[in-house]
């Protein structure tokens, strides 16, 4: 279950063949990958510097595959995330699950995925002709997290 | 007969050095990305570093004012406003997270 944060770029393939290894209880791999954008909130972006705090990231990102575990059936997950000077079209992050079937690992990848956006502590700064600006954190990221916390009360007795 | 350690005073304040650690947006509004803090009150809370922070004025009080969404790490993890601080700790000052 390893979660690296790296400067390097990633390959997805080799990961994901890295990450089933020879483990014939996969049925299902499901990955994401974010990349930069050129544009956000209606300027352009030439230059994305990400940031974060060494340690307690590793610490965020390994809970947090951990409560997916807890959440879902799944076999393994990989996350990688990407610091330092990033251009459009750049690979920032990958999320890698594997499960026997595919809704525990379309789930886990996204459940994942959401959390981290709003916990794991990574900032980004972008470069546009105004000027470079930390990127505001997003209303949608919280509603998205919000929503795996209706889904753990909903059903349980008061 | 009396003991010679009963000349000592009996409340000696017992200091708690902790390091401050800020990020992002934050290191760049207070200029600098960490400092130690020494705190001589009987038993230091995150909220009480908060309040200390916020008494300096300025870029301070407005950054950290209450309403203000910056979440507090002790030793690496999310901590409350009540949380207890002991020597050594590191608290650091989050801004809103952006990665992904």
């Amino acid at each position: 279950m390893p979660v690296r944060v790296q400067t390097a770029d990633f390959d997805a393939g080799h990961e994901v063949s890295g990450l089933r290894g020879a483990d014939a209880r996969v049925g299902a791999v499901a990955t994401f990958i974010g990349t930069v954008r050129d544009v956000n909130d209606a300027s352009p972006v030439s230059l994305m510097t990400l940031e974060h705090y060494p340690g307690m990231t590793e610490k965020a990102l390994t809970d947090i595959v951990e409560e997916a575990r807890g959440r879902f059936s799944i076999i393994d997950a990989l996350v990688i995330h990407r610091v330092g000077e990033l251009r459009p079209t750049d690979q920032i992050v990958l999320v890698a699950v594997t499960s026997a079937h595919r809704g525990d690992a379309f789930d886990a990848c996204r459940f994942i995925m959401d959390i981290l956006k709003t916990r794991a502590p990574f900032w980004k700064k972008e470069a546009t002709p105004a000027g470079s600006r930390w990127v505001d954190a997003r209303v949608t990221d919280e509603v998205a997290e919000m929503r795996w916390k209706a889904e753990t009360t909903s059903g349980k007795p008061d | 007969m009396s003991d010679s350690r009963t000349a000592v005073p009996a409340a000696v304040p017992a200091v708690t050095t902790i390091r401050l650690v800020y990020l992002a947006r934050l290191r760049e509004a207070f200029g600098r990305s960490d400092e130690d803090m020494a705190l001589v009150v009987g038993t230091p809370s995150v909220g009480a570093v908060l309040a200390l922070l916020r008494a300096r004025g300025g870029v301070w009080a407005d950054e950290l004012a209450p309403g203000r969404a910056v979440r507090v790490a002790v030793n690496h993890t999310v901590a409350a406003a009540d949380a207890a601080l002991r020597n050594g700790d590191e608290l650091a000052l989050l801004p809103p997270v952006t990665g992904g």
